[in-house]
């Protein structure tokens, strides 16, 4: 089944507005271990985030906002999810599919355990991005239900 | 049917979601019955490429692999970033131009 709404995907325990880390390597240590302590991906999968980051990077970069969208293989993935995360500082990274050099603060780990079912998931993010009531909600949420509730929206929605 | 190959890191974020807009564009223009898409990981893909005959274009992360296979298949081959980054004048580009070379 081809799913269209992903909203279940976003929990309260996997959001956090404001996280205190210098590189993406750091953040994906930070994050991969409450993922792992939560009990939503196995163990190997912080490791494997960065190494598939370092070969297939995943920025996406709109000319109002940017966001990396970090995703593994299924086979480490227990239970599907949304990380939800902004970083205080921009971090290094680089640009899905052309490589080039870009920062962001905002992160949207992507727990996909069925790539044709949760097909969609990454097309409403990108359609996300490309609304300016998103883009503003994202970018001024101090708090993980403001980033909870722009996020669960959007990802329902229908494009 | 004439098939476009899809393809990135694990086959399973961004080729899924260039193939859900390519899919779009094959059905704004009517083309369901003669041109569809396969996804697979940018590992499997000349591979793929060599022993689908149906496949007509390829869009994707465009490794050294790719572009040696497709290139000796004289296949057309283009980057996924117009369908990752809302260029939808990029988009009908690619679109058309896969069009006019597979003859639909």
């Amino acid at each position: 089944m081809i799913e269209t709404t992903f909203s279940y995907m976003v929990h309260n325990e996997l959001i956090d507005p404001s996280i205190d880390v210098n590189s993406e390597e750091e953040l994906f240590e930070v994050v991969g271990k409450r993922l792992l302590d939560l009990g939503y991906v196995t163990d190997g999968y912080s490791e494997a985030v960065n190494k598939r980051e370092k070969e297939f990077p995943t920025g996406l970069n709109a000319d109002a906002f940017t966001m990396a969208v970090p995703h593994v293989d299924p086979e480490f993935i227990v239970k599907p999810f949304v990380y939800i995360c902004k970083t205080k500082k921009d971090l290094d990274l680089k640009q899905m599919a052309i490589n080039t050099d870009m920062k962001t603060k905002n992160f949207c780990f992507l727990g996909i355990k069925e790539a044709t079912g949760q097909a969609n998931l990454l097309k409403n993010i990108i359609f996300a991005m490309r609304e300016e009531d998103f883009i503003s909600r994202f970018t001024n949420a101090k708090t993980s239900k403001e980033l909870a509730y722009v996020v669960g929206e959007y990802l329902d929605k229908k494009y | 049917m004439k098939t476009v190959l899809i393809s990135c890191g694990s086959g399973v974020a961004s080729s899924e979601t260039t193939a859900s807009l390519f899919n779009d564009q094959i059905e704004n223009e009517g083309l369901e019955n003669e041109l569809d898409t396969f996804v697979c990981p940018v590992g499997e893909a000349a591979s793929v490429m060599e022993q689908n005959k149906d496949i007509v274009a390829y869009i994707g992360i465009e490794t050294d692999d790719v572009i040696e296979q497709a290139e000796k298949m004289n296949l057309p081959h283009f980057n996924m970033n117009p369908y990752l980054t809302f260029d939808d004048e990029a988009q009908e580009e690619i679109f058309n131009s896969i069009r006019e070379k597979s003859g639909i």
